[in-house]
């Protein structure tokens, strides 16, 4: 061989061995942080801090206007730019009330420490202030905001699905769980949303399985031993020799949807019906209904719906018994929404969906939501329209922003 | 390069994107096709156009090229190529349309061996503006962004009298790559992505 060609052939492998490896790292407060001393906040100081507010300092990382939203004991600040927002949780003093956390660019690896405060006197103008950084670094770069106007009740009224597309783990919203896994299910709700969409596929000994992409690779899992799809291994297999990106196991969509029932107030749960679905969906289908009866036994409303994805999985639903009573999402055209009586139509965001084909859904008691919407103008104006019942994006908070700043 | 001299060369070319951005970990996508022509000029000046395709995504460069010839065998130039492109898209469930401006400062080194000629060359990208729409919807608008580099090295070599046969590798590490488009990327990252083309000068 001519050396010309061996300095091709090096320079070849050198180019396609270049990483493009999104894995951000949530940074941790030194010794467990700063809010041991304090005590936790009550519904009423938590309530208070719930609302839009003006950035008037760090308007570089967050934009003009934060929107604060609490989820559990965690308070999600979701910010007007660059998809920022803060994950943060409280505490008080007789003085004041403490917020600690991290905030984070979704859309690119910047993450760091926040820390803000407010006192808790009374009368005048209420401000959170306090500082951010870079990393694991003390934060120092302020961060102002006053307080605007709480949320606008008509928005917290109306029922609106922020659905966290694969439960937002991979890229590239980069969370510290991976996608299709029991443990996102866990915390996405920090995050913003209140639904959850997984891929479900069948193991070749005939389990019901989380997992997105047609084979096992390194965008989503770990590098092991096992290659090729899903499908070619029994679930002891996929339990044995595969983790995912972030360590944790490829679930079955039962541990999943029992993780989601029992340990989450979630209340929609998409389950997108990968073509291996048409293996088992009878399967499938009983894991949705002991899921659903479950809820119903706890007391729970939580909508599972089976998403139907192609016309040979609308093929497979319309042969099983029952089907017009399964609780469904439609992706494909209003007839096969309608052949399979599914509750709620769910076209791709690119493709015209006419407002008179949403209207005369909602007149029938059916939703409509788009998948999967990342584009922040496209988030701001579907929810401006204000047809839509819901939106599945990688960045839930992104969407939580446009919504509750109504 | 003779002035007046035209030289044209087809060439097609495969991009690895990144997984992240196609969800799939699967190698080469699509191949992307180009023509390109370069006339001399007088005082070693070279013009250049170059008309890229992938059926979805058209890219038209056009360039000035200065080069010195260092040694016999050894030559240099720096360029300063502008590009119109646009995409469209509506089949399936898409009704999606982007176009755009590059610009495209390059320089590269040339030695040619006698049977065979290498080249490397670099390229910096800047976004002059770029605007996406699915429907009426508006996705995407950015002017003036700093997108990143690319960096190429080819071997070119006569395959018959008047034909050469080419091979480049190249590595581009932007944040957006125009073939990407209708993936509507969000990332403020740059990404690797691994490009390798066959040329064939006609």
């Amino acid at each position: 061989m001519r050396p010309g060609w061996w300095l091709a052939a090096l320079a070849a492998v050198s180019l396609l061995a270049c990483d493009n490896e999104l894995i951000v790292t949530v940074p941790q407060w030194p010794n467990g942080g700063n809010l041991g001393g304090t005590t936790p906040l009550t519904p009423a100081q938590q309530s208070s801090l719930e609302g839009v507010w003006v950035v008037e300092q760090g308007n570089a990382r967050f934009g003009d206007t934060l929107v604060l939203k609490w989820n559990g004991n965690y308070l999600g600040v979701y910010a007007g730019t660059q998809i920022a927002y803060m994950i943060m949780q409280g505490g008080s003093t007789a003085s004041s009330i403490y917020l600690e956390g991290y905030w984070h660019d979704a859309n690119s690896e910047r993450i760091g420490l926040a820390q803000l405060s407010t006192p808790l006197a009374g009368g005048g103008t209420v401000r959170l202030s306090g500082d951010v950084g870079d990393g694991e670094a003390v934060p120092s770069d302020p961060l102002v905001a006053r307080y605007l106007r709480p949320i606008a009740p008509a928005v917290l009224a109306r029922p609106f699905w922020i659905i966290s597309h694969h439960g937002s783990g991979g890229a590239p919203e980069m969370l510290p769980a991976s996608e299709n896994s029991v443990e996102i299910a866990k915390i996405i709700e920090r995050y913003g949303a209140n639904g959850i969409e997984v891929d479900v596929r069948i193991s070749h000994d005939g389990v019901p399985v989380l997992y997105h992409d047609n084979g096992l690779n390194w965008r989503l899992t770990q590098k092991g031993g096992l290659v090729g799809p899903v499908e070619n291994y029994t679930f002891a297999q996929l339990l044995a020799g595969v983790r995912l990106i972030h360590g944790e196991q490829i679930p079955s969509l039962a541990a999943f949807l029992d993780t989601v029932v029992t340990a989450t107030t979630l209340q929609f749960v998409y389950v997108d019906m990968k073509p291996s679905s048409v293996n088992n969906m009878a399967g499938i289908i009983a894991v949705q209904q002991a899921a659903l009866a479950k809820a119903a036994t706890l007391g729970r409303t939580v909508h599972i719906y089976l998403a139907i994805t192609t016309d040979e999985v609308l093929a497979t639903f319309l042969a099983q018994p029952g089907y017009q009573n399964i609780p469904t999402i439609g992706e494909l055209g209003i007839d096969e929404l309608n052949q399979a009586n599914s509750t709620v139509w769910s076209p791709r965001f690119t493709q015209q969906i006419p407002a008179a084909d949403i209207n005369a859904l909602h007149a029938q008691g059916k939703e409509a939501i788009t998948w999967t919407v990342n584009v922040p103008n496209f988030v701001q104006q579907f929810v401006e329209q204000g047809l839509l019942d819901g939106i599945l994006s990688d960045y839930p908070g992104l969407v939580a922003y446009y919504y509750y700043k109504q | 390069m003779v002035p007046g001299k035209i030289r044209t060369a087809f060439g097609v070319s495969a991009i690895s994107m990144p997984a992240a951005l196609v969800q799939e970990a699967a190698a080469i996508r699509w191949p992307m096709f180009s023509l390109d022509a370069v006339m001399g000029l007088p005082r070693h000046f070279m013009l250049a156009g170059t008309v890229s395709s992938e059926i979805a995504t058209n890219h038209f460069e056009l360039s000035a090229r200065w080069q010195a010839h260092l040694t016999d065998r050894l030559r240099a130039d720096v360029g300063l190529g502008g590009a119109l492109w646009f995409g469209q898209l509506k089949r399936f469930v898409f009704d999606n349309n982007v176009r755009g401006r590059f610009l495209y400062p390059s320089a590269s080194i040339g030695y040619d061996f006698g049977t065979m000629a290498l080249t490397a060359s670099a390229k910096a990208s800047f976004i002059g503006s770029l605007h996406a729409r699915t429907g009426e919807l508006e996705a995407a608008s950015t002017n003036n962004v700093y997108n990143g580099m690319s960096w190429r090295v080819s071997l070119e070599q006569p395959f018959s009298t008047h034909t050469t046969v080419g091979v480049s590798f190249q590595m581009n590490h932007l944040k957006f790559y125009y073939p990407q488009w209708p993936l509507f990327p969000t990332f403020d990252h740059r990404f690797w992505i691994p490009e390798a083309q066959i040329r064939v000068t006609l």
